[in-house]
C-alpha cells in the first residue's frame, strides 16, 4: 500500500464527501461574491459562506493528515458542516444563534461527564442565544432588515462578545485527541455572531476597544501557556487558540484590513487544527507550525493582524501581538523532538506553506468579497491592497503603506538563493555540520525554569541568577 | 501586477542580491566571520594559515535556509544608493528573515538545555519592539522605506520625541540582539550558521544606523558611513564595558527601558486619537 497519505486515504467515502462538501462551499462563495442571496428564511452573503469554506477545509485536512480517525466519521461531520450551513445561512440571529447552542451541544456531548470540559462551550452557545434574544425582541427578525442597526445596543454587544471569546480561551479542561482536533474546528463558528454584527451597523469605539482588549488578553494567555504548561496537549491546545484570539483582536479593529486579518486567522485556526501535538512533525513542517518560518501560514496570520492594527494606529496592541507570536513561536519550538508522525506533518507542513505562500490570491479571492460586503460596519482606518502575482500590502485612512510583504517575490528569490548556495555547498561541503535534531538534552520543564530565571518578563521575582545565561 | 511583471522584478533584483547591498554584506560578514574566528584561535586575523579549517557550507538544505534569509533580508533593505525595485519589505517581514539564522541556533542550544541565547533574544526582543513601534509614529508605517526618513518640518513634538527615541531605543536594544558584552554565547560549530549570525549582524547593524543616517544632508551624502560607524563603536564599547556584568542586571535595564517606550507609544497613540476625534 502506497505510503503517501492522500492515496491512502482516497477510497475513504467520508473523505470524499468531505471534499464534496468542501468544494460546494467554495461554489456558494462565488455564487455570493459580489451579491448576497436574500430569501425568506435565508441570506447567504460572503461573510456566512466563507465560515463553511473554513469549517469544510478544517475537515478536510484533519481527515487527510490522521490516518487513525474511524471511518464513520463522515456522518457526524457532514451533520456539523450541515448545522453550521443552517446556522450561517438563516436570515434570523434567533435561528442562528439556536443552531449555534445545538453545535456546542453535539461538540461537548463526549465530555457531558466532565462540567470543566463541557461547561465554556455551552456558555458560549447560551450567551449567543441571549444575544440574539435582545435582537428579537426589539424588533430585528432579520440580519438584513434596514433599521436593525438601530436595536444594536451594549447589551447584545456583550453577550455576542462572551459568545465568541469563551471558546476562544486556552482553558486545559480535556485530553488532546484526535477527536478533539477534529471537534476543535466547530469553534471558529463561534466567531460568526460576532461579525455578522458589522451587517447590522457599525461599532462604537467602547466595544471595539473591549473587543482588542480581549483578543490582546486571549493571544497572550494562549502564548504563556503554550510555554509554561506543563502537558504536551494542553500547549498544543494554548498554540491552537493562539488564532481564535488573533481573529478576535483583529475584528476589533473594525476595519477591512481587521476582518481580512480576522478571516486569515481562522483559516490558519482551521489547518492548525489538523496538525499533530508536539514536535511529531518532520523539521520544516515543525517550523512552519510556530510561525517562525517566514512566509508560512502562521507567520502570515500574525503579520496580518499586526498589520491591520498598525494601520488602525493600535500601536500597543501591534506590539503585544509581536511579542505574543515571538513567544508562541519559541515556546513551540522548545518542545523536544520526538518521532515524527510523517504523513500528518507532511500534509499539515504543506497546508501551511502553501497557504501562506499564496496568501495574495487567497485573500484576493476568498476574504476581499467578505470585506467588500461588510464595508457597510466598517471604518476606514485599514485597507487592503493586493497585488495577486506579487504580494499584500495594508494601507491607513490616507492609502499609506503601513507593511507590505511580496510573498511570491520573495519566494522565488529565496529559491533561488537556496539553490546557489546548495550548488557552493556541494563544491565546498562542511564535514564538521550537524544535519540531524539537537542532542537529547534535559526535560522541556527544567529548560524553562532556567529560561524564567533569565527573562525578567516572563514573571519571575526571582533574581537567581539562571546557571548558564552568565557564567560570570 | 502581471505573471510577466513578477519576472521581471525577480529579474531585476540580482544586482541587490550579489551585488549591493546583498553581496557587499555578505562579503563583510564572511570578514567579520574571520575577525571572529581569529579572536577564538589567539592569532592575529591577517594570519590565515593559523585559523582553524572549516570553512565550508553545510550539505543541510534546511541549514543553508540560515545563511539565505538573512541575506534576502539584507538585499532587500531599501539602503541609499541601492536599485529600487519598486517593492520593498516591511520591518516584521525583514526581521522575522534577519532573525532566522539566530533562531535556529537559539532553540537547537535550548533543546540542548543551554537557554544563554534563547534568553537573550526574549530579552532584546520587547525593547526592539517597543523602539520599532516608535520609529513608526511619525510615519505611521511599517514599511522600512518609509521609516528611513526622519520626521518632517510639520510633525508634532510628540512625534518627534517618538521617533528619536525608537532610534535610540534600537541602538540601546543592539548589544543584547547581537549577543554583546553580558548577552555572549559562544559561537556555533558549524561554519553555515556561524556566517549566517555574521550576516545578521551586518543587516542589524544597518538598520539600527538607518534613522540616523536621515540626518545627513543630501549635499554630504558621503558621510553616510559616520552612523553606521558610530553603531559599532557603541557597540563594541557596550561589549567591552559590560562584559563583567550580570546579565540579569542588563535584562533589567532593557525592561525598564521597554517601559518607557510603551509610555511614548501610548502618549502618541492618545496624541492620535484625539486628532481622529476632532
Amino acid at each position: 500500500m502506497s505510503t503517501y497519505p492522500f492515496v491512502r486515504r482516497l477510497p475513504n467515502p467520508s473523505l470524499l464527501l468531505l471534499c464534496v462538501a468542501f468544494m460546494g462551499s467554495l461554489g456558494m462563495l462565488w455564487k455570493v461574491r459580489r451579491i448576497p442571496v436574500g430569501l425568506p428564511l435565508v441570506y447567504i452573503d460572503a461573510l456566512a459562506a466563507i465560515m463553511i469554506v473554513l469549517l469544510c477545509a478544517g475537515l478536510v485536512l484533519t481527515c487527510l493528515a490522521n490516518p487513525n480517525l474511524p471511518r464513520s466519521i463522515g456522518l457526524p461531520s457532514l451533520a456539523l458542516i450541515l448545522l453550521a450551513a443552517l446556522a450561517c445561512f438563516s436570515a434570523a440571529p434567533l435561528g442562528a444563534a439556536l443552531m449555534l447552542l445545538l453545535i456546542a451541544v453535539l461538540t461537548v456531548a463526549p465530555y457531558i461527564r466532565r462540567p470543566a470540559a463541557a461547561l465554556p462551550l455551552l456558555l458560549a452557545g447560551l450567551a449567543a442565544l441571549v444575544a440574539a434574544l435582545g435582537l428579537t425582541l426589539r424588533g430585528v427578525l432579520r440580519y438584513d432588515d434596514p433599521a436593525a442597526g438601530a436595536a444594536l445596543d451594549s447589551l447584545v454587544f456583550w453577550f455576542t462578545l462572551m459568545a465568541a471569546v469563551i471558546p476562544a480561551l486556552p482553558l486545559a479542561t480535556s485530553d488532546q485527541s484526535t477527536s478533539d482536533s477534529y471537534s476543535a474546528v466547530a469553534r471558529l463558528l463561534f466567531l460568526y455572531p460576532l461579525a455578522r454584527l458589522f451587517t447590522l451597523g457599525p461599532w462604537n469605539e467602547g466595544w471595539s476597544l473591549a473587543a482588542m482588549l480581549l483578543g490582546g488578553g486571549v493571544v497572550s494567555w494562549a502564548a504563556l501557556a503554550t510555554l509554561t504548561r506543563p502537558g504536551a496537549a494542553a500547549r498544543a491546545l494554548g498554540a491552537q487558540r493562539f488564532f481564535l484570539g488573533l481573529a478576535l483582536g483583529a475584528l476589533g479593529l473594525a476595519s477591512s484590513a481587521g476582518v481580512a486579518a480576522c478571516c486569515y486567522a481562522l483559516l490558519t485556526y482551521a489547518l492548525l487544527c489538523a496538525a499533530p501535538v508536539g514536535q511529531r512533525m518532520p523539521r520544516w513542517a515543525g517550523w512552519a507550525h510556530a510561525g517562525a518560518l517566514p512566509l508560512a501560514a502562521p507567520f502570515m496570520a500574525c503579520w496580518l493582524a499586526i498589520g491591520a492594527a498598525a494601520a488602525s494606529g493600535a500601536s500597543v496592541l501591534a506590539g503585544v501581538l509581536w511579542l505574543a507570536t515571538l513567544l508562541r513561536g519559541a515556546a513551540l519550538l522548545l518542545e523536544q523532538p520526538a518521532e515524527a508522525d510523517r504523513p500528518a506533518g507532511v500534509v499539515a507542513g504543506s497546508a501551511f506553506v502553501a497557504v501562506g505562500v499564496f496568501a495574495p490570491p487567497i485573500v484576493a479571492y476568498l476574504i476581499q468579497p467578505v470585506v467588500d460586503q461588510l464595508q457597510g460596519g466598517l471604518t476606514p482606518y485599514g485597507n487592503l491592497s493586493i497585488a495577486p502575482w506579487v504580494g499584500l500590502s495594508l494601507l491607513d485612512s490616507g492609502s499609506r503603506v503601513v507593511t507590505t510583504v511580496p510573498t511570491l517575490a520573495a519566494s522565488g528569490l529565496m529559491l533561488v538563493l537556496v539553490a546557489l548556495l546548495f550548488l557552493l555547498a556541494r563544491l565546498w561541503p562542511d564535514q564538521q555540520s550537524s544535519t540531524g535534531a539537537a542532542e537529547p538534552g534535559p526535560q522541556r520543564s527544567l529548560v524553562i525554569t532556567e529560561l524564567i530565571r533569565a527573562v525578567p518578563w516572563l514573571g519571575t521575582a526571582d533574581n537567581t541568577k539562571a546557571s548558564d545565561h552568565d557564567p560570570r | 501586477m502581471t505573471l510577466a511583471e513578477l519576472l521581471a522584478l525577480l529579474g531585476r533584483s540580482w544586482s541587490l542580491v550579489l551585488l549591493y547591498p546583498g553581496g557587499l554584506g555578505l562579503l563583510s560578514a564572511v570578514l567579520l566571520v574571520r575577525y571572529q574566528d581569529a579572536g577564538r584561535a589567539g592569532v592575529g586575523w591577517f594570519t590565515r594559515s593559523k585559523l582553524p579549517i572549516g570553512h565550508n557550507l553545510p550539505a543541510d538544505l534546511f541549514l543553508l535556509t540560515a545563511i539565505a534569509a538573512p541575506w534576502l533580508g539584507l538585499a532587500l533593505l531599501p539602503l541609499p544608493f541601492a536599485v529600487s525595485v519598486g517593492r520593498s519589505l516591511d520591518l516584521l517581514v525583514a526581521l522575522a528573515l534577519l532573525e532566522w539564522p539566530r533562531l535556529l541556533v537559539a532553540v537547537r542550544e535550548a533543546q540542548s538545555g543551554h537557554v544563554a541565547r534563547l534568553a537573550a533574544l526574549l530579552n532584546s526582543y520587547p525593547p526592539l519592539i517597543g523602539a520599532l513601534l516608535l520609529l513608526a509614529v511619525p510615519a505611521g508605517s511599517l514599511d522600512l522605506a518609509s521609516i528611513i526618513q526622519p520626521p518632517g518640518a510639520t510633525t508634532s513634538l510628540m512625534q518627534n520625541i517618538a521617533y528619536w527615541f525608537g532610534a535610540l531605543g534600537v541602538v540601546l536594544a543592539l548589544p543584547a540582539l547581537l549577543g554583546l558584552g553580558p548577552f555572549a554565547s559562544p559561537a556555533p560549530e558549524s561554519y553555515g550558521l556561524r556566517l549566517g549570525l555574521a550576516v545578521r549582524t551586518v543587516a542589524l547593524v544597518v538598520l539600527a544606523a538607518f534613522p540616523w543616517a536621515g540626518l545627513i544632508p543630501e549635499a554630504l551624502r558621503w558621510l553616510v558611513p559616520v552612523p553606521l560607524i558610530a553603531v559599532v563603536l557603541v557597540s563594541k564599547g557596550f561589549d567591552w564595558l559590560g562584559r563583567k556584568q550580570p546579565a540579569l542586571r542588563w535584562a533589567q535595564a532593557l525592561l525598564w527601558l521597554c517601559a518607557l517606550e510603551l509610555v511614548l507609544l501610548l502618549l502618541a497613540g492618545i496624541q492620535e486619537l484625539a486628532l481622529r476625534l476632532q
